[in-house]
């Protein structure tokens, strides 16, 4: 198993790296593009700039004269763009000043990009301008790349397991005795803890809702609210988290029952880590593959519905424990029988004679007959 | 379990490209003022510090915003017909996403924004999670609408608006709002809402007659700095609410300070507290 585990992370890791390498392909591409026309793109595209025709921009510096009239447009590219004459359009620079002197005159708008516009004496009728850069690309959050989508994901899956690790040794150290009752629920008795977890699901928001409406009602229960949605929402969270720690648990354990190399007796922290990084393999592989279609999305489902059981099991055996103060109902533990009880019919009869006794049998059931 | 940390240190090696530095962008944009002879302004900005003053004489509007591409767009444009100004986050280019996470990086951006003196101005301002800086010193205000979220605001009127402003209104929401010299402002009519936040209101200014301001607190705290010149008349309906009202007589259901009927001035204050607490506070 734990080779199977080693296999499923080298591929995952190659299967990224390979597509960062044809990512980085596309970029250099990209670049090849003529620089003018794409700084033209970006310029129309951004929120900040305008439109442009590629006749109206000039490679370096340029210079209207102080006799000069142009009809449109008049941009540089490269350069600065100084102005001593009039401009009906816009006056643009790219990646240099736009510089109007005593004289000058723009009716549209100045604008610079990654320069400045500096007035030393002339007008312009619209809207003087300067941008840093062009701001085109897309926004974080909105459209991610399949890279960008593959490395949020892995970086969640791994944030998450990080912090269950940490939520573990926790648990371990201060409440394994209720974990362990939690794990021992489950084991027998999944699909109860199954059903209480997701009718724990269902009625979670309900009750919530019902119970601010209630100190609501009350009016001076109303200051407590902000206190009891924080407590309710923590509650919910912990026995979630409790909850599925006793599912890594058994996890953990079924995994190495099976490695024989292992020694007998293993810390439990090993079993809850073990579990835990079961669950991790699942969403890196699904991260991973976030840009295989269908595939990626089969193997996201399957992550998804594997922590999903995980935790409402985990989260109803939660429930019918109390947290793991109280053993399960349905199967209240019977202490087994002791030898010399079973056996106790057997002994020889001393010379003295005893009571007669006899051999212990179990009551009938009522169903049998 | 090594191989497993191994492949965690190597994933960690992929990087973040959005954390390199690189979405930093700044816009500088100002229009000369020319024959404008008012001006809407529409700020709509949730996410950083703004600060809104005057701009320098000649200029109608002075914006410098330093913002994340990576994270936000800003811009500003202006339409020469109704006079409208409207700068801010670009929200046409945003999804709900990016807006969340604005919000949670609400350090990030900054804009500074100058207006014109001498023409009425019209102010929309629209804040979410910010640090807002206003000074309205030296600029005519015709009407100010100001809503935040959580925001930190501080508004000053420095010195009289030239005319009455029409109208005030303030909503601090969760934030707190902080509105030095507010008589300097001669409102026609002021309203002053929080819910959860707080609203501290200094009175003093140069201002004669009547100043109505309706007051709206639930679950929030107001403070009420009023020079000790003037008269307050207050009628709050209010409900588990701590109201302020030594030196104060209640006729008719209204509660009137010591000295009212004696007053030139004087502030008529309605509305209602809602598990608030409203304090008055004479300054000399």
């Amino acid at each position: 198993m734990r080779g199977a585990l080693r296999l499923a992370l080298v591929v995952g890791i190659g299967t990224i790296a390979t597509h960062e390498l044809s990512a980085q392909t596309k970029t250099d591409s990209a670049a090849t593009r003529d620089p003018i026309l794409a700084s033209l793109d970006s310029l129309h595209r951004d929120a900040n700039g305008l439109s442009l025709e590629r006749a109206a921009i000039a490679q370096g510096a340029r210079a209207v004269g102080s006799t000069e009239h142009l009809s449109g447009d008049v941009a540089s590219w490269h350069g600065p763009l100084e102005i001593r004459g009039t401009v009906d359009g816009n006056a643009v620079s790219i990646g240099g000043d736009v510089v109007l002197f005593p004289g000058g005159h723009v009716r549209g708008d100045a604008l610079s990009v990654g320069g400045q516009v500096r007035m030393t004496g002339g007008t312009v009728d619209g809207e003087m301008r300067s941008i840093s850069a062009f701001s085109v690309g897309p926004i974080a959050g909105v459209r991610l790349t399949p890279q960008q989508a593959t490395r949020r994901s892995l970086s969640l899956a791994i944030a998450c397991y990080l912090i269950l690790v940490a939520m573990a040794v926790a648990v371990v150290v201060g409440a394994r005795t209720h974990l362990e009752t939690i794990a021992s629920t489950i084991r027998n008795d999944f699909s109860r803890s199954f059903a209480f977890g997701l009718l724990g699901e269902i009625v979670a928001l309900p009750l919530f809702v019902l119970s601010m409406v209630a100190l609501a009602i009350t009016v001076v229960g109303i200051l407590l609210i902000p206190f009891a949605a924080v407590a309710y929402a923590l509650a919910v969270l912990g026995a979630l988290d409790l909850g599925f720690l006793a599912m890594s648990l058994l996890a953990g354990e079924a995994l190495l029952r099976n490695d024989e190399s292992a020694p007998a007796s293993r810390p439990i922290i090993t079993h809850l880590i073990t579990g835990l990084s079961v669950f991790l393999v699942l969403w890196l592989l699904a991260g991973g593959a976030a840009f295989l279609g269908l595939a990626g999305s089969v193997l996201r489902l399957l992550a998804f519905l594997s922590t999903w059981i995980a935790a409402t099991v985990g989260l109803g055996a939660t429930i019918i424990t109390r947290a793991g103060t109280r053993t399960a109902l349905s199967a209240p533990p019977v202490a087994p029988p002791t030898r010399t009880e079973e056996y106790a019919w057997q002994t020889p009869t001393p010379v003295s004679g005893v009571a007669a006794a006899r051999r212990p049998t179990p009551a009938a059931r009522p169903s049998e007959p | 379990m090594r191989s497993l940390l191994l492949a965690l240190v190597s994933l960690f090696a992929f990087g973040d490209p959005g954390a390199d530095g690189r979405g930093s962008r700044s816009l500088a944009a100002s229009r000369a003022r020319g024959t404008v002879d008012t001006l809407h302004v529409v700020l709509r900005y949730d996410a950083g510090t703004v600060t809104v003053g005057a701009a320098a004489t000649p200029l109608l509007y002075d914006a410098k915003a330093s913002f994340d591409a990576n994270q936000q767009r800003i811009s500003r444009s202006f339409n020469p017909v109704s006079r409208t100004l409207r700068v801010g986050l670009d929200s046409s280019t945003m999804q709900a996403s990016a807006k969340r996470s604005n919000r949670s990086r609400s350090a990030e951006g900054r804009l500074d924004l100058g207006l014109a003196t001498g023409i009425p101005l019209d102010l929309d301002l629209d804040l979410g999670t910010t640090r807002a800086r206003i000074d309205l010193s030296t600029l005519w205000v015709d009407a100010i609408r100001l809503s935040s979220g959580a925001t930190e605001a501080d508004v000053t009127f420095g010195s009289a608006n030239p005319q009455p402003m029409r109208d005030l209104f303030v909503d601090a929401g969760v934030g707190s709002i902080t509105i030095h010299q507010l008589g300097n402002a001669r409102a026609q009519r002021a309203t002053i809402a929080s819910t959860v936040g707080s609203v501290d209101l200094d009175l003093s200014g140069n201002w004669t007659g009547d100043m109505p301001i309706t007051l709206r607190v639930a679950l929030a705290s107001a403070t009420l700095r009023v020079p000790r010149d003037v008269g307050i008349a207050m009628r709050l309906s209010h409900r588990i609410a701590n109201i302020d009202s030594d030196g104060f007589t209640e006729r008719d259901g209204v509660m009137y300070s010591t000295g009212y009927e004696q007053a030139k001035r004087h502030v008529l204050i309605d509305g209602s507290a809602t598990l608030a607490s409203v304090d008055v506070v004479w300054k000399d």
